[in-house]
């Protein structure tokens, strides 16, 4: 193993040299963790209302005043003609359309209520389907209290619902970890491989392959840079959410960044696989980008692993991503620890070993 | 004990067979041309020697160690300088020889004795890139990278491809030194007149040595003289 220096160390001076991998390293994840977030969440915002009123009551317009008063929503029109709110909706002017029947108010108080017919556009499913939640807790709340007003028993809501780990229910706090891990994910798959596919078309893997050294130490040689790098990426985006978003692991940060050695070490492995078995870039950057993308889509990242079907779950076994997203959202939201973890650490470091080795053995003298 | 030995070498890519059973063999301190057009099969045969590849058929043996069965000792006993300028780029000179000395568990102090006459030339630009060489000088720190480690055997494949005449002279004339101390070469060149500095040729042509000779004079002739009845034959 006396190369090993050697190579890691010609490594480094190349990695320093290069005009544009130190400033991908250690801007870019800044960058990344300050834009992002902000722009890139599902708050619902602005969703535009068209109200049928056929009551025409006193309650319909404390209603109306209600729902134009939250930020949430921008009330377009209100009409007692349902076709009308539905032409908006088609031109796209509206999202939601609710309709308050005839009698509405004299129901109310005669203890038999009516109800509310809430339609909505559903090509935006997310925003069709928060606006409409946020829009019957507008009327349940703004009911119950005019109820109050009028002195008549106030029927307690029936459910009550209490958000744990991410109270405020911020979808930053969901996506932040997320973005870390993809930012992992890329620089742990995209320059090791065009590292050593780079050394292929220079030719310059000719040379070493003349040498003494190894195939495991080259691999090792090749491995090693990115994890450290990966750390670094890491920390970046670890720092950054705290000091910019005040969001610092519940958990142990030991525990994340276990977890994050042994991810960038099966990732940067199996970006090696694949140089190992491409001629040019753009072969490696294809394949790879392939990958990606269905690790990003099919680990949890984006859409939680629950709400895929089972034989898809069963695929995602497969995608050393998942665990560290599992990992990274546990410690980081929950606080949970190793040993609680315990399968996606060891999953995690199989993919590492695994990966690692076959990386080394498909590194063949060409030909 | 011959410095190459080589017998049958077959190898194919595909339906294209580079070689077809090709056998020499190259003294102790011989410089050995491999002289043939683009295409003879002629860098198949170095990566093939320098345990780069491995041959379908046949076998061989440089410096006496089997080129499969002792390929890593082997790896340390030859110098390969690839016809294709592969050092790193990003690395100064004396970076690049450095990294290939360590790799080879050597230094450069150690052996600069025999690197001296060629590294002499390039140290007044010992921390310029490599990219940023001119050819001339690129071919002499490949030489040194493929020497610094006191190889045995050295494979030059076609080393003076686009490099200007001068350092062409120069180039032969450090091989001819390195000779004399007892280093074996095998040269490839498809210039005929660099021919005439080898002690003896093979003529390669379509994957097949067609003649094992001294540089005969006006070799241009003869080679094209020789494909042509080769041609005739088949």
């Amino acid at each position: 193993m006396g190369c090993l220096k050697y190579l890691l160390r010609k490594e480094f001076t190349q990695f320093r040299r290069n005009k544009f991998l130190p400033r991908l390293v250690f801007v870019f994840p800044i960058v990344v963790m300050l834009i992002v977030p902000l722009i890139a969440n599902m708050d619902v915002k602005g969703v535009n209302i068209a109200l049928v009123d056929s009551d025409h009551s006193e309650v319909s317009s404390r209603l109306v005043s209600h729902l134009d008063a939250s930020p949430y929503f921008k009330v377009k029109m209100v009409t007692p003609d349902y076709n009308a709110a539905w032409r908006l909706l088609e031109e796209g002017r509206a999202d939601i359309i609710v309709s308050l029947p005839e009698g509405f108010e004299r129901g109310m108080f005669s203890g038999d209520t009516p109800k509310v017919k809430v339609d909505a556009n559903a090509v935006n499913a997310t925003k069709s389907g928060l606006g409409s939640q946020y829009v019957i807790m507008t009327i349940v709340s703004a009911l119950s209290e005019i109820a109050g007003e009028s002195g008549r028993s106030v029927s307690p809501d029936p459910v009550s619902v209490r958000y744990y780990y991410n109270e405020t229910l911020d979808y930053r706090f969901y996506m932040i970890p997320a973005f870390m891990i993809i930012l992992v994910l890329m620089v742990c798959c995209f320059i090791p491989a065009l590292n050593v596919v780079l050394e292929k078309e220079k030719g310059t893997i000719e040379q070493i392959n003349v040498t003494p050294v190894s195939k495991f130490e080259f691999t090792l040689g090749k491995l090693i840079p990115y994890w450290l790098i990966g750390i670094v990426v890491l920390t970046e985006g670890i720092l950054t959410a705290g000091f910019v978003y005040g969001l610092w692991p519940e958990g142990s940060i030991l525990a994340i960044y276990l977890a994050a050695i042994l991810f960038a070490f099966a990732m940067s492995g199996f970006a090696i696989i694949i140089a190992n078995g491409s001629d040019t870039m753009q072969q490696s950057i294809f394949v790879l980008f392939f990958f990606v993308m269905i690790f990003m889509l099919m680990s949890g990242l984006l859409t939680p692993l629950g709400s895929m079907p089972q034989w898809a779950r069963g695929i995602t076994v497969v995608f050393p991503p998942r665990y560290f997203v599992e990992i990274m959202r546990a410690v980081y939201l929950k606080g949970a620890s190793v040993a609680e973890l315990g399968v996606d650490y060891l999953a995690l470091a199989a993919f590492a070993a695994v990966f690692g080795l076959i990386a080394a053995l498909t590194y063949k003298k060409q030909g | 004990m011959k410095a190459i030995e080589a017998y049958q070498l077959t190898k194919s890519y595909g339906s294209v067979q580079a070689l077809k059973g090709v056998g020499f063999d190259v003294d102790r301190g011989e410089i050995f041309g491999l002289i043939g057009p683009d295409g003879a099969g002629k860098t198949s045969l170095f990566r093939i020697l320098t345990t780069l590849i491995l041959p379908d058929g046949g076998g061989a043996s440089v410096d006496g160690l089997d080129i499969v069965k002792d390929y890593r000792t082997l790896r340390s006993r030859v110098g390969y300088m690839p016809g294709r300028f592969s050092l790193y780029p990003d690395l100064s000179v004396e970076e690049n020889i450095n990294f290939f000395a360590n790799l080879f568990g050597v230094t450069l102090e150690e052996n600069y004795d025999l690197v001296a006459p060629i590294y002499r030339q390039i140290e007044p630009f010992r921390k310029r890139r490599a990219g940023k060489l001119s050819g001339g000088m690129k071919q002499k720190l490949a030489l040194c990278c493929a020497l610094i480690h006191k190889p045995d055997v050295l494979f030059l494949d076609e080393p003076t491809t686009g490099v200007d005449a001068v350092s062409c002279v120069e180039f032969w004339e450090m091989l001819a030194r390195l000779a004399e101390g007892g280093i074996s070469m095998l040269v490839s060149t498809p210039y005929m007149d660099e021919a005439a500095r080898c002690g003896r040729i093979a003529l390669i042509n379509e994957g097949e040595i067609l003649q094992i000779c001294p540089p005969p004079d006006h070799l241009e002739d003869y080679f094209i003289d020789l494909m042509q009845h080769h041609g005739q034959s088949h």
